[in-house]
Order: C-alpha cells, then structure tokens, then sequence
C-alpha cells in the first residue's frame, strides 16, 4: 500500500514537472531577442551609458567619452565581431531607453540588483563598488573584527556609516570618526589619525591607485556593478556573460581597474 | 478512482501547509509619540504597500522617530473606482495603524478615476491620471466630502489635489491658475459640510522656475500670486507648500530664480500681501537628496547636516509654520534611480544614517551635527 501510495505522489510529481518545463520552453520559443537579431543583421551594438561618471564614463578635455566602461564595451564588442556605437544620455533614462529599443546593452556602472527581474537583465559583475576596508600597507588590520580599540573614519551618512554603526554595537572600543567625504576618510588614515577607513569600492580603489601606503582589505560590503541587457534578450546576455567572464579570468578586467583606478595593493 | 482523489486531496493539503502566508499582524493599545520637536513630520507613500504588516512597521519606525504627522496619499481612483462604488479597506487599514500610533493625518487627495476621465476624440486618445475637467470637478468636490465624512473623526487635514502648478498634474494640460480656484470652490465647502473642524489645504506648490506660459507648468510665486487675484482667498484654510534644498544649505536666502528651502518665504509674502497672515503654511515635502549621480544631490552628510538644521531654521524663524513634512519615508519597491536617495528607510526596513540622526534630534536624545 505504501509503496503504491509513494509511487501514486512520485507520478503525479513528475507530470507536474513536465508540464512547467513544456511551458518554459514553449515561452523561450516565443519571447524574440530583438537586440541579438538586431546585431545579427547590421553588426552594430549599441551601448547605453551616462558620461558623467569617471572613472567609469566620461567626457574628456577632446571631447570623447571615455573610462572603464568605454573600455570594457570596445573589447566586449571586439570579441563579438561588433561595430560599438555609444549612446550617451542622463542616468534617469537608462533603463527606459533599453525597454524601449532605443539601445541593445546598458554599461554605465550600474549596481546589479535581483529586483529588477522583468525590467532588465544584469550581467556577470565585473566590479564591486562595496565597503571596503583601506589601511596602511603594513597594518595588521585587515578585517572589521581586528578593530576593537582601534578608530575607523567613515564618510557621515554613506554605506560606510551605515555599516560602522552595525560594528559600533558589535565590537569593545571600536571608535568611529565621521568625516565629510570619503577622501577625507581616507586621508585620515594616510595621516595617521584613523587606523582604517571603510569606504566604497569606487573611492578606495583609487585611494590606492593615488596611495602606494595604502592597502585594501576586507570587503564589508557588496555592490556588485555589471551591465544590463532587455530582459528578453536571453542570446545576448549569454553571449555577454561569457565574454565578460573571459575577460575577468584572463585578467582584462583587473588590467583596465589598473588603468583607470592606478595600481592595486590587495590585503 | 477514489483513492486516487483522496490522494491527490492529502497532498493538496501539504502542499498548503508549505504556502507563504504574511505575518499575523495585532494592532496593540495606542501609542502616543515621545517627541522634542512636534513640527517633525514625514511623507509615508503607503499607498502601494500590499502587506499590512509593512504598513504598521512603517508607521511604528514613524512614531519611534519621534515624527508626531504624516502625510499620506488616498488616490481618488482606489476609493472609488467605480462611480458609487467604494472601497475603503486599504485606506481604512492605513489610518487604524496611524491611529494606533498616535499619529497625525495629513490626507493628499487626487487623481482621477477612469470613469471621470474625459473621452472622445476631442482628447486624442487616452487620457493620464491627472487629467481632470471642468466638467468632473463636482465628481471630485462629491469624493471629497464622502471622503472627509468617512474620516470624520480620524482625518483633519485635506489636502486638495498635488502640484497644481505644473502641467503634469492636470494631465498635461495648460495650467490655468483659476481652473484650480474653480476645484477649491467645489472642494472646499464639501469637505466642510461633511467635518466643520476639517483644514482643507490649497496647493502642495511645486517649486519650479517655469515662466507663466510655459507648456510644463508655472512657478509657485506667480501661481500664487494669481490664485489670489481668482479669488482663492475664501476657498482654503493653510497653504501647503513643497520646497526642497537641492544643493543648497538651509540657510540660503530666498531668490525668484533660485529653487532652495526658502523659497517658502516668498509664497509666505504673497499670502501676507493678500490678508492671509492668520493662515498657516504646512511644508508637505521637503528635503536633500544624496544619490551619487544626481547634479542635484549633496553627499550624504550634508544630507543630514542640511536637513537637520532645515528643521531648526524653521523653528526658530517661520512661527506661521505648522509642520514640516520630509519627502519621503520609505517607498515600497525600489525605483533604481534618483528618488530612493530621498527616503530615510530602505524597502527591507534597514534605517539610513538620516533616520537615526533625524530621531536623535526628534527624540531629544542628546548632540545632533
């Protein structure tokens, strides 16, 4: 009786599973990926982004957008045999301009997050603009648990203070000293009166690239930057994510964080 | 056969056990707010939130902040979207956690409901939200009144409609400074004859640089200024106001082409200029924005710093000030640009830096920057 009974669920089980993968293939079927269609007929890719934001996308003194992003879209575009075309325009107006067909990608620096399901499709990250700790080279800090009794300079009100507050309570001594920027923050340690800074991604980065006495350490946080493709382009965005992570396992990727960033001393 | 359905039925029932169903939520004994500073108030946008539990933390973190008001918008179109037709329970749920939180209600009232929206091909084709006519004003005046006798006892602050003074919030039509007058004229006695004591609020004025004759709207001076010569005078009880910093302090004095806080003295002028002194004025939005890509954002610290000394720049010199209102708590979803960078408290509930400072100095719990 058992085993009938068991067998009576496994059956009912699996034709249940059956009928929801015959459904999601028959919607893969008919959702079109008009971005790779469209870059099968004329070669051309074209990229979404806001020049207003180095070291990512911006304008140069020559008028030419230029950064990380720009960089990393050529050479995505190499390798896929695309002409890139770039398609500048306010950050507001981003997602709407990939929705409605008017650009094929969006690589503009923009944070990766699950809840946009159903209005864009984010790519393999390939950076993280997250809390990092920043020390001196030489410290034996490397993470926020080795802060008790030491100070931490925070810019006031970012992620960083946001996540100090949470390490306030947690840890005996820790001292916590706000500053008004996050360059500020970090000049603090560099001049001695902090013995860590906890600042994004963006920011500590090029602390260190400026800094060779700096060091990161511990990533605190997590704000992962990747490109954005039509939800519907399924093609595309594999294609993408294979580039993508090509370029970040031959260290291309690392290589155009050297260039725009300046040279990086990892804990 | 039968065995078959008794199975399927045990395994329906598992399979029910297993679905996601919200917390259970108690209202608990009222709450009354422990405040230093009773202008504080806060924009909620419970509007769109589903979950009734999300609705009470909201409100609980509002009160815990030490804000004493809110400002709360109750869309025309979800109360009644058919004509005759209402629906009160989400309002209704809305004002019983206020309540329960010891909190003020300040109720934005507007949009337009598909049935009153105009057709036909003088339109050209669909028509948004916001577009109201003439010809529906007293449908509007009538929902008001209904609307203000249902919350009799809960609700003494109306505000009628949003931002009259740009093109937007008439559906992209011109905006016509006595086509609003012509609203209040309806508006106005409905809502008092349903609750004498009620305060019915004209405006929630944009701040704008528009020129009168512009297609996207008109500056707040000169709509103002020509709400008065309408006849506004005898058709509100205060005047709510949205003046915002951007990227600059508090303290910034007031120009005719510059948008910043205090900007709200020139209406104030107007209103004084007019025999309106005796009238207060309620902030209805207000505050700075810190995302890292907007031309007219300010870092995050001086987010707070400019924020909190708005709130004391106030106290100390605008005594015809009621309330003032931050923009905004906390929206449901996220909106992946400019705007999450105006709320205190994410979507999940985590407290931004702004929050906790703003309830260090409503609360009166010691030194704020």
């Amino acid at each position: 009786m058992g085993k009938k009974w068991l067998a009576g669920i496994g059956g009912v089980a699996i034709l249940t599973m059956a009928g929801i993968a015959l459904s999601i293939s028959l919607l893969s079927e008919q959702t079109e990926d008009a971005a790779w269609e469209r870059l099968q007929e004329t070669g051309v890719l074209r990229i979404g982004l806001d020049a207003s934001y180095p070291p990512f996308e911006y304008v140069d003194s020559h008028n030419q957008i230029v950064g990380l992003d720009v960089d990393l879209a050529t050479e995505l575009g190499r390798r896929l045999g695309a002409e890139i075309i770039f398609v500048n325009m306010a950050y507001d107006g981003l997602f709407d301009a990939l929705l409605t067909g008017q650009v094929d990608i969006l690589i503009s620096a923009l944070v990766a997050t699950r809840e946009y399901a159903g209005k864009a499709h984010f790519s393999v990250p390939y950076f993280n603009a997250g809390e990092y700790l920043v020390v001196l080279d030489g410290s034996s800090i490397g993470a926020m648990s080795d802060l008790a009794g030491h100070t931490l300079a925070v810019e006031y009100g970012s992620g960083g203070d946001v996540e100090a507050r949470r390490w306030e309570r947690r840890l005996a001594n820790l001292q916590v000293e706000r500053y008004p920027d996050p360059g500020a923050a970090l000049s603090a340690v560099i001049e001695g009166e902090a013995d860590a800074a906890l600042v994004d991604g963006i920011t500590a980065r090029l602390g260190v690239g400026q800094h060779p006495e700096l060091r990161l350490g511990e990533n605190v946080a997590e704000t992962l930057i990747a490109a954005a493709v039509h939800p519907d382009s399924m093609t595309l965005s594999a294609q993408v994510d294979e580039i993508l992570a090509g370029m970040i396992r031959d260290g291309t990727v690392d290589a155009l964080i050297e260039k725009w960033f300046g040279p990086q001393q990892n804990g | 056969m039968g065995i078959w359905a008794v199975r399927l039925t045990l395994l329906a029932a598992i399979l029910q056990t297993t679905a996601h169903r919200p917390p259970y939520v108690i209202l608990g004994e009222p709450r009354v707010v422990e405040t230093a500073h009773p202008i504080l108030c806060v924009h909620t946008r419970l509007t769109d939130e589903v979950e009734e539990w999300k609705i009470q933390r909201t409100l609980e973190m509002v009160r815990e902040m030490g804000a004493t008001t809110i400002v709360e918008f109750f869309p025309w179109p979800y109360i009644e979207p058919q004509q005759g037709v209402y629906f009160w329970e989400h309002s209704d749920m809305i004002v019983r956690h206020a309540r329960a939180q010891g909190l003020v209600i300040i109720a934005r009232i507007g949009m337009v409901p598909e049935w009153a929206q105009p057709y036909g091909p003088e339109v050209d084709g669909d028509t948004s939200l916001t577009h109201l006519e003439p010809n529906r004003f007293w449908d509007f005046g009538h929902f008001v009144e209904v609307f203000a006798r249902h919350y009799q006892n809960d609700i003494r602050h109306i505000i009628v409609w949003n931002e009259p003074n740009l093109a937007y919030e008439w559906g992209y039509q011109p905006v016509l400074p006595q086509r609003y007058v012509s609203l209040l004229q309806f508006a106005y006695p409905a809502a008092h004859r349903a609750n004498p004591e009620v305060m019915v609020l004209a405006g929630a004025l944009a701040p704008t640089l528009e020129p009168v004759g512009s297609q996207y709207g008109m500056n707040e001076i000169d709509y103002l200024t020509q709400l008065y010569e309408w006849g506004v005078r005898d058709y509100f009880d205060a005047l709510a106001v949205h003046t915002y910093g951007f990227k600059f302090p508090p303290e910034e004095p007031p120009a005719a082409d510059v948008l910043n806080f205090r900007r709200v003295e020139m209406l104030r002028d107007i209103m004084v200029e007019h025999g309106d002194a005796e009238k207060p004025v309620y902030i209805t939005e207000t505050g700075w924005n810190d995302h890292p890509r907007w031309t007219k954002a300010v870092r995050p610290g001086q987010r707070i710093t400019y924020t909190l000394d708005g709130f004391r720049y106030a106290e100390a010199n605008w005594p015809w000030l009621e309330t003032m209102c931050v923009w905004a708590f906390r929206y449901p979803a996220p909106t992946y640009s400019f705007p999450d960078y105006f709320t205190l408290v994410s979507p999940d509930f985590a407290p931004k830096p702004i929050y906790e400072e703003i309830q260090r100095w409503g609360r009166g719990w010691g030194e704020t920057p």
